[in-house]
């Protein structure tokens, strides 16, 4: 069960970043659900599978959609080793938590795209206006994005499992 | 203990695949061509994107509809729509004006020929960041897609290919921070560059004008900027965009300008590719059977500055 609920939430993840989010990619900001997922389900499953699933799934992305390769799955990397810090403890299951070490990693994702792009010759404008303007806002989202996933997997599928766990 | 371990190789093992993957991704920064494994993929995924691209299009088309339903709004659209289609012709032939006053004072001109190679395809996704301007056509190397190849739509220039698959390509659009494309200012036919500038303070894309003028420059917000055929990536005299806003400082190369992208990135569907020679030895007429969707574009040729 738990298995397909990770399939099934991957599944949308991948639909929302490529297909839907990717049609109002220019007003500024958007959110990354692969990235809240990957918080989710680190906290579920544990970091190791999640970062699994994450970088392949990152490959997947970059090779479809990015500018070089591999770029998502460091940032998914990032994300799941943050998310497993919950797998196992009291706050595993708090939505609120699993959202603030989403929004921590698309902090640092964000900040690790601005200096590629200062690196690779990009003119960005100014770093305030790009906080508040872009970067918070996503962070927010993607945040939100983790809060509620978190919410729907605790709430159909992880919690049958947790009982049987305790059961056995 | 054991638990301590664990995370410890975990972290360890986390620090070797970033390392791994990072290498990957300066490997892969650059343009090039797609992996089997990738063309595989890319082959399975295609048709799925496409079809995804084209609901995308349909409820982000329904949601603009839904705001812009009166008669005045479709009078409007519909307008902007001939307006759009009158102001390339009349680029077109002002272009075509000019250049044959040109051919007439040089013949070395006589001999230019025009580009009419192309492939269209359509937008089947853009990058999943707001930092890089990256777009997937559903045409690749299969259709005689290459690297570095110009891609247009009826608006003007959208930006050139960096990656090829086997049916797939991406393409960096000029509106991306790190592109600079050569121009030329329409009316003046002074030379210069711009770049795409990503300006969170006014939450907008827009493309600057970064060199090459000097402080006496004749350059007044209207202005319409072309490509300038210099470097042999872009074919000379497709519309880039349109000067927003100069400022002027007191160094020689000192001028500067906002221009605003002639192409709505925002609503980019299909797109035409430039199979010929860009520096405008085009072999003339010759196209693919089922390649030509009818776009109407048909450039000025000569290429040669």
């Amino acid at each position: 069960m738990r298995r397909y609920a990770a399939i099934i939430a991957v599944g949308a993840a991948f639909i929302l970043d490529t297909m839907v989010f990717g049609a109002f990619n220019r007003v500024g900001f958007r959110p990354e659900a692969m990235m809240a997922v990957v918080v989710s389900l680190a906290a579920f499953i544990g970091a190791l599978p999640a970062a699994a699933t994450g970088v392949v799934m990152g490959l997947l992305i970059d090779s479809l959609l990015n500018a070089g390769l591999g770029l998502n799955s460091i940032f998914m990397l990032i994300a799941a080793l943050g998310g497993g810090a919950l797998h196992n403890s009291q706050y595993g299951n708090n939505p609120m938590i699993a959202a603030l070490i989403a929004a921590l990693a698309m902090l640092v994702k964000e900040h690790i795209m601005l200096l590629v792009s200062v690196f690779t010759g990009r003119n960005i404008g100014h770093y305030v206006a790009l906080l508040l303007r872009h970067i918070l806002p996503s962070m927010l989202l993607t945040g939100g994005i983790c809060a509620l996933v978190h919410r729907i997997l605790r709430a159909t599928l992880f919690k049958v499992t947790w009982h049987s766990d305790v059961e056995n | 203990m054991r638990n301590g371990s664990f995370k410890k190789n975990l972290l360890i093992s986390a620090l070797i695949a970033t390392v791994l993957l990072a290498a990957l991704v300066i490997v892969t920064w650059n343009g090039r061509t797609a992996t089997w494994f990738e063309n595989v993929v890319g082959r399975v995924l295609t048709p799925v994107q496409s079809l995804a691209a084209k609901a995308s299009n349909s409820i982000s088309d329904f949601f603009r509809e839904l705001f812009n339903t009166t008669d005045a709004d479709l009078e409007n659209e519909r307008l902007r729509s001939e307006l759009a289609l009158y102001d390339r012709t009349r680029l077109e032939l002002e272009e075509l004006r000019l250049e044959n006053e040109r051919l007439r004072e040089l013949m070395n001109y006589a001999n230019a020929l025009s580009m009419d190679e192309y492939v269209t395809a359509g937008v089947i996704g853009s990058s999943t960041d707001v930092w890089f301007d990256v777009f997937t056509l559903n045409a690749g190397s299969s259709q005689g897609v290459k690297l570095d190849m110009p891609v247009i739509c009826a608006e003007g220039l959208i930006g050139r290919v960096t990656e090829v698959g086997a049916t797939r390509c991406k393409v960096t659009a000029v509106i991306d921070p790190g592109v600079a494309v050569p121009v030329m200012i329409e009316r003046t036919r002074d030379n210069c560059m711009v770049r795409g500038i990503l300006d969170a303070s006014s939450g907008g894309r827009y493309i600057e004008l970064y060199y090459m003028l000097s402080d006496g420059a004749d350059l007044v917000p209207g202005d319409v900027l072309i490509t300038s055929g210099i470097g042999g990536v872009y074919p000379k005299g497709i519309k880039v965009g349109t000067v927003a806003e100069v400022m002027r400082g007191n160094g020689i190369k000192d001028v500067n300008a906002i221009i605003t992208p002639s192409v709505d990135f925002n609503h980019i569907e299909e797109a035409m590719i430039l199979t010929g020679d860009a520096s405008g030895s085009g072999t003339g007429t010759e196209r693919s059977p089922g390649q030509d969707a009818g776009f109407g574009w048909e450039p000025n040729g000569a290429g040669v500055d």
